[in-house]
């Protein structure tokens, strides 16, 4: 996948094949074009700089991936912004006694060949964007990039359940902020 | 025994990785078929799941790609020298 077809991983193979998603995993990790870039960039004249290493090797994706984590993490260290206030835990709308809080309303259906339309890949970016960072770590690389809770804990530094509670919490977190915006669908 | 609403929404992790032991499964079966926010709650969080897996990557800005590819040629020019 990486190589070209005589099984050479070329600088421009580099850039078509991995540059967008490269910027992309940056991008919703970070939420900030700018940021995105930076660490695009850095990372791809890193990949070529070291190209020779990679002839053939299988391994190319999972090291990159590792890469770009880390790229988007230093970032994250060097603007040092911090979130501030308490974080909403969506497992707080519940009663006392364990019953939903607020009315829980049905989303319309979606197709089964489901593909997202302009404003609901817009929608879904905005969520992923507002996700506190410690949740949307995990659930870019599980949800978005599909990885191994046991890789993303690697990656992370997490344990395998911290990895999972993060995850499921994002997930509620999106589902909330998504639910504003399908359940006004079917007033 | 019985679930708690609160109790259905933490395991839905397990339930859709298919990791819930048996007991746990029955319980939930059971509160799902009288709970109908419950089932609705369920239903969001795989639609939320599946959405999550159908958002596409997107090409990169074209003045950022036209710079970045200038950066990597000049890169990978560097590096034959």
């Amino acid at each position: 996948m990486a190589e070209s077809a005589n099984g050479v991983l070329t600088p421009e193979r580099v850039f078509h094949d991995y540059a967008p998603r490269v910027y992309n995993l940056a991008r919703r990790m970070l939420g900030n074009d700018a940021d995105a870039e930076d660490v695009t960039q850095d990372v791809l004249v890193q990949v070529i700089r070291k190209l020779d290493t990679f002839r053939g090797d299988a391994a190319f994706p999972t090291w990159l991936h590792r890469v770009t984590v880390n790229a988007a993490l230093a970032n994250r260290r060097k603007r040092a912004r911090r979130e501030e206030g308490r974080v909403h835990d969506p497992l707080d709308a519940f009663t006392d006694d364990g019953h939903h809080v607020d009315h829980v309303r049905p989303w319309p259906r979606l197709p089964d060949n489901l593909a997202l339309d302009r404003e609901q890949k817009q929608l879904m970016e905005q969520a992923i964007a507002s996700l506190p960072e410690m949740y949307r770590d995990v659930f870019v690389l599980a949800d978005v990039e599909q990885m191994p809770n046991a890789e993303i804990g690697e990656l992370l530094n997490l344990s395998v359940p911290a990895v999972k509670s993060r995850l499921h919490r994002a997930r509620l977190m999106m589902r909330d902020a998504l639910s504003r915006h399908y359940e006004e669908r079917l007033r | 025994m019985t679930f708690t609403c609160r109790k259905v929404a933490e395991l839905l992790i397990d339930y859709v990785e298919g990791s819930m032991t048996e007991e746990q499964q029955n319980l939930l079966q059971m509160h799902l078929c009288g709970c109908v926010p419950c089932a609705i709650y369920m239903h969001t969080y795989r639609d939320t799941i599946r959405l999550t897996h159908a958002l596409p990557d997107e090409p990169l800005p074209p003045e950022f790609a036209a710079r970045l590819k200038a950066v990597l040629d000049e890169t990978s020019g560097s590096r034959g020298q």
